[in-house]
């Protein structure tokens, strides 16, 4: 009986002997660690509150109305942060420097990164054995093609999970470094459904991160399936990382229909239902994890059954 | 004997074409079985399909009693395979490929990868990545990869495609050697018959998808005409007497030509002698399956 993790060994092993994986890994933190000497040096928010800060506070708060007058599009924003100000005057919570979480959950948007990476990775696993010929070898084992296809699937969402761990860690390391960590017990405070929330900070950036994770899970899960039906690493590569920058455009696009809801990308962000502003107001956690869910299961079958059931016949 | 792998009326239909039509033969341990016929016959398909890459249409492949239908994991267990070239991981260490498939059956240890390593004669470049070796290191790191569960039934595509000819002699002792020491059966195709001639047991000739004849080599060079050629004085004399015994001479300076069974050479060397003619040597050559092969596939046309 050959175990699974005795497959997964092997294409991790596979995965970490090409140049191009420590590429992207070298790469990555290389992004990392200059954007936060860049935060340091250039950006560094040095708006520092003093004993007065009730009085600071009050004073912004002023000043963004007036602006609020002036430029209608940023009302929004600016109504949401006149809102937190009044909310730590009213709280007597003081309004603390750019920390080393700040850093943390800022990074957030690397995420994005790391769902590019295992793209790649998920787009090549399967379609890279046909190319290189060696899923002759691969597939003539005492070994199902399910459990192949399975050690494959887990393997890339092991490297994906490996570059969440890292960044988090790195962030926090770099953040530490560079700015303090400060506390992470520091109150964190947000909008929600019109009402300000207040979150430990850490906990905070943990959610933020596994948000995040949901939109990589599903277009890892994409350019799997797109590697296994086709065999193309490039044309997984290629529809995944399109659907990934166009997605918001397309639900906007439909926004209109019926179906829109139904649209893979109205429900991938879990956030907007914490922000309580959700792309088509009828969407609701539940129904978005179910269509997520259902998705997920959609791609899934569509790698197995092909993978499985297909010829492996001359190149 | 009982035979260790069996195709029984093996059917392949791709689209619309009928690739492989009712193939049926045994193979026996200890033996090497030559697959030989033209490309595009349906070698390589039969291949795919008894290593369980391709499905068949209808049909049954049965290794040591195990169903490839039904349970394909027993099957797969005596079964070690090159199809087509021996693709590995270029990226990788021979050594680390092997671990690599040696992972992928139960009880192959570190000692048995060594052991293989030893026997196709890799030892010294094992380490070094897989895009640095030749077309004959990948071919015998290929057969590494074949041997390591120790199968019953060794599979190879076109093992000598691009070898050298010393390669291809080495290659050859060892598949001799594999069956005879081991009572491995090995299964081996080519289109190139003098090749399959001078390392297999039986060959079966597909053409078009069909099996037309399974035939031993012993066999077949026995029941052979032998062309035998005379160098003797004066060659007018040989002349006259070779027409006395067969119809067609082809004289050629001093030397006579002629084809004929092999246990009728002993009468005319006789009756040369007696006639007292000057025989310098007589040389004979076995008539290959060559022809037989060329009259069975005939047209030579793929359909």
């Amino acid at each position: 009986m050959v175990l699974l993790n005795r497959l997964i060994q092997n294409e991790w092993m596979k995965l970490f002997q090409q140049r191009s994986t420590w590429i992207m890994i070298i790469l990555f933190a290389c992004l990392i660690v200059g954007y936060a000497l860049f935060m340091t040096t250039e950006a560094a928010p040095s708006e520092a509150y003093g004993e007065n800060w009730k009085q600071q506070l009050q004073e912004e708060n002023e000043q963004m109305r007036t602006d609020m007058e002036d430029t209608p599009a940023t009302a929004d924003y600016m109504g949401e942060q006149i809102r937190l100000n009044e909310y730590r005057i009213q709280n007597n919570i003081a309004p603390d420097e750019f920390s080393g979480w700040n850093f943390v959950q800022e990074n957030r948007m690397f995420v994005s990164l790391i769902s590019l990476f295992s793209i790649v990775i998920a787009a090549g696993t399967i379609a890279n054995e046909f190319r290189w010929g060696s899923i002759k070898l691969l597939l003539i084992r005492p070994v199902s093609r399910t459990k192949i296809l399975a050690s494959k699937f887990i393997t890339v969402l092991l490297f994906a999970m490996m570059m969440l761990v890292g960044l988090f860690l790195l962030s926090m390391a770099l953040g530490a470094i560079m700015f303090g960590l400060g506390t992470w017990t520091e109150p964190y405070l947000f909008i929600q459904d019109g009402e300000v929330r207040e979150m430990t900070i850490m906990g905070y950036s943990l959610m933020q991160y596994g948000f995040s994770s949901v939109n990589l899970l599903m277009m890892v899960t994409f350019a799997f399936m797109i590697s296994s039906v086709f065999r193309n690493s490039a044309l997984a590569i290629g529809t995944a990382i399109f659907l990934m920058m166009t997605g918001n455009s397309i639900v906007t696009f439909f926004s209109d229909k019926a179906w829109a809801k139904y649209i893979l990308f109205a429900n991938t962000d879990l956030n907007q239902f914490v922000r309580g502003t959700p792309m088509i107001p009828e969407l609701t956690m539940t129904f978005s994890i179910s269509v997520l869910a259902v998705y997920f299961a959609l791609f899934i079958a569509a790698s197995w059954l092909v993978f499985t059931k297909r010829d492996v016949a001359s190149t | 004997m009982e035979s260790i792998m069996k195709l029984q009326q093996v059917n392949k239909t791709i689209g619309s074409h009928h690739v492989i039509k009712d193939l049926s033969f045994d193979v026996y341990p200890g033996e090497v079985f030559g697959f030989l016929g033209p490309n595009g016959a349906g070698k390589t398909t039969t291949i795919r399909m008894m290593v369980g890459l391709m499905s068949m249409s209808s049909g049954d492949i049965v290794i040591d009693g195990h169903s490839i239908h039904k349970s394909r994991k027993q099957a797969m267990k005596h079964i070690g395979a090159i199809v087509e070239n021996p693709e590995m991981y270029p990226f990788m260490s021979g050594w680390k490929n092997l671990v690599h498939f040696a992972r992928m059956t139960d009880g192959v240890t570190t000692e048995r990868i060594r052991e293989v390593v030893r026997l196709v004669g890799l030892t010294n470049r094992i380490n070094d990545k897989v895009h640095k070796y030749s077309l004959g290191m990948r071919q015998r790191l290929g057969i590494a990869q074949a041997l390591l569960h120790r199968p019953s039934v060794l599979i190879l595509d076109e093992p000598t495609n691009g070898l050298d000819p010393s390669g291809m002699k080495e290659i050859r002792a060892y598949i001799r050697k594999l069956a005879k020491v081991e009572n491995v059966a090995v299964i081996v195709s080519s289109h190139i018959l003098s090749e399959m001639e001078m390392m297999c047991d039986r060959i079966g000739v597909i053409h078009n998808g069909e099996l037309i004849n399974i035939q031993s080599v012993e066999e077949a060079t026995a029941d052979a005409d032998m062309e035998v050629t005379i160098e003797a004085t004066p060659i007018s004399v040989v002349e006259r007497v070779l027409r006395e015994e067969v119809e067609q001479v082809m004289t050629k300076n001093d030397t006579c030509q002629v084809v004929l069974e092999k246990d009728r050479i002993p009468g005319i060397t006789t009756r040369l002698v007696e006639s007292n003619v000057n025989v310098y040597s007589i040389y004979t050559q076995k008539k290959t399956l060559e022809d037989q092969f060329l009259k069975v596939i005939g047209d030579g046309v793929i359909e």
